[in-house]
């Protein structure tokens, strides 16, 4: 079964409120078997735009990662950043067929 | 050796209790007296560490913990509460690995720095830290929780001149 992602780019304005999601948010990732594939990090942004941290998290399936992001334990980490943080983020199925070459 | 690194969880406790105790006879046997000779990081400390997401087991290659970080906040931002690593597994970069985790999560939740209470002259204490960047904070310097984990200390039996606080900047 093909695994379910967050992609997420973050700016933080209030430290404060985003330790407080921080703190939160594990144990929604932990219950939907969310993993941190990409934690920060250092990148580069050769076109486009971006944002100043970059997250990806992988979860056992499409439909796992959904869930997370409806879960009543995240939103409620959610809820902590109290608007500090401006997020852009996409949920997306990931690919296990054939790969090049 | 290698070891994986994991977030704790509650059945975690009586083998990181275990641990503390295990890597506190080192203390001893330089004659330096360690509260995990009278009592261990209670269950309560790490069922705190593992709510905010800042307490982290390092497991060997059969599963077993052999080393813990456990942190708490102080003035807002982590505090590195207890590292401890089984004798056995001492000198295998364990430590070093638990403590880059935790910086990387002080760095993670925005904090400016990551302080810890430690003994001056061992050296797998202070000047440990210090190879890691952490410098002792002193006098002025020296204010809010950081002094009330300090004092702490200082009652629980620590010697004044030997016990210090340290940060590290991030």
């Amino acid at each position: 079964m093909a695994k379910g992602y967050w992609v997420a780019r973050v700016d933080v304005h209030n430290t404060d409120a985003y330790k407080d999601y921080v703190a939160a948010n594990g144990a929604a990732f932990a219950k939907f078997g969310g993993r941190f594939v990409v934690r920060g990090g250092q990148f580069q942004n050769p076109v486009g735009s971006s944002r100043s941290r970059n997250v990806v998290i992988e979860f056992p399936s499409y439909q796992a990662a959904l869930d997370c992001w409806g879960s009543a334990e995240y939103q409620a980490a959610r809820a902590k950043q109290q608007g500090g943080a401006e997020m852009d983020l996409v949920i997306i199925e990931g690919y296990d067929g054939p790969q090049p070459g | 050796m290698t070891a994986r690194i994991r977030p704790a969880v509650e059945g975690d406790v009586p083998a990181l209790q275990h641990l503390e105790r295990d890597a506190a006879e080192l203390f001893r046997e330089w004659g330096i007296w360690s509260p995990a000779h009278a009592g261990v990081r209670s269950a309560r400390d790490h069922a705190a560490g593992r709510t905010g997401g800042h307490s982290w087991v390092a497991l060997d290659e059969a599963g077993i913990p052999c080393g813990f970080a456990l942190c708490c906040l102080a003035d807002g931002h982590l505090h590195l509460l207890e590292l401890a690593v089984a004798r056995s597994r001492q000198g295998g970069g364990i430590g070093t690995a638990l403590l880059a985790v935790a910086i990387d999560h002080a760095r993670w939740r925005f904090d400016p720095c990551i302080t810890l209470t430690t003994d001056r002259l061992l050296p797998w204490n202070a000047p440990f830290y210090a190879r890691h960047g952490f410098v002792a904070l002193e006098g002025a310097r020296l204010t809010g929780d950081l002094a009330t984990l300090l004092d702490d200390d200082f009652a629980t039996g620590f010697e004044p001149d030997r016990w210090i606080a340290m940060a590290k900047v991030l």
